[in-house]
């Protein structure tokens, strides 16, 4: 796949991580704790699968600044830092952990990570106990990350078959 | 891509005994006693107290009387015959409780609320 349209490409996936992030963001308050089940994670996942790391931390750094425009300074950087974290966890669970790990395990750790970071960062900003939370959101981000990594093995599947019978190999060895 | 492997097992089960870990460090420092009785709610910033209070409460019971300070809160004298509620002493950690059953009235001990792990 040309590099265009792997630009092209993600364009479009960063849309739709903004887009989920929207549409979650509508049902939020029906769960505690400020939790998120973080399906536009599907996306960067997918991105960082199939595209690549570089592609995959522009889709989070483009959707927290989104999150700057439309929430402030305060959710901006709590977005980007967990969203570049758990890009880069991903990609380095997918680069070493080919055949051992699973979609579960990368949507957990991604999910995990997200939330970590994002307390880690309300800490460093409002310097209040948040270890008090900690569980929870482990907890939390065990089952949230556990649904977006099954999404994400039927998104792969489905969205592989289709750009295989559409003669497209987005797989990236291909490049170069 | 596969759906499950071997190292998301170890994944999810690293993460629920960080959960565990956790857990047994944080009985952290309350912040607020909330006080119910009789379906009412009374909260009291304890750690804002620089000298003891006591409140009184009218239950169907008879007369409990609960004291807080600085440092916790805890039932001071209640009517009930066994006497749970005085003898669980002064309670200060988040998510901490006393209960009188016989007069109906319960102290719980939240921590702090000004955080939320809510952005995109």
């Amino acid at each position: 796949m040309k590099k265009t349209m792997r630009i092209a490409l993600t364009g479009i996936l960063t849309a739709l991580a903004i887009a989920l992030s929207v549409l979650e963001s509508l049902f939020t308050p029906l769960l505690p704790v400020g939790a998120k089940p973080g399906l536009s994670n599907i996306v960067t996942m997918y991105t960082a699968k199939t595209l690549g790391a570089g592609y995959a931390l522009s889709v989070a750094v483009v959707k927290s600044l989104f999150v700057l425009i439309t929430r402030g300074t305060t959710a901006f950087a709590m977005s980007l830092a967990g969203g570049v974290a758990s890009v880069g966890v991903m990609v380095l669970l997918i680069k070493f952990g080919k055949t051992k790990i699973g979609c579960i395990g990368i949507g957990v750790a991604g999910a995990l990570t997200h939330n970590l970071m994002q307390l880690l960062v309300s800490y460093l900003i409002m310097n209040v106990n948040v270890l008090y939370y900690a569980p929870a959101l482990i907890v939390f981000a065990l089952v949230s990350g556990s649904i977006t990594g099954v999404l994400l093995h039927v998104t792969v599947r489905t969205l592989e078959k289709r750009t295989a019978d559409a003669g497209i190999n987005i797989d990236e060895k291909d490049e170069q | 891509m596969k759906l499950s492997g071997k190292v998301d097992i170890i994944i999810i089960l690293v993460s629920l005994a960080a959960v565990l870990l956790v857990m047994s460090f944080t009985s952290s420092a309350g912040e607020t006693a909330v006080i119910t009785c009789g379906g009412e709610e009374l909260f009291v910033n304890f750690r804002e107290l620089t000298q003891e209070m006591h409140y009184t409460f009218e239950t169907g019971g008879g007369t409990v009387v609960i004291a807080a300070d600085g440092t916790g809160v805890w039932f001071e004298s209640s009517p009930c015959s066994d006497k749970i509620c005085v003898n669980t002493g002064k309670i200060s950690n988040a998510g901490e409780c006393a209960v009188c059953v016989p007069c109906g009235i319960s102290i719980y001990i939240e921590g702090k609320k000004s955080t939320d792990g809510m952005t995109g």
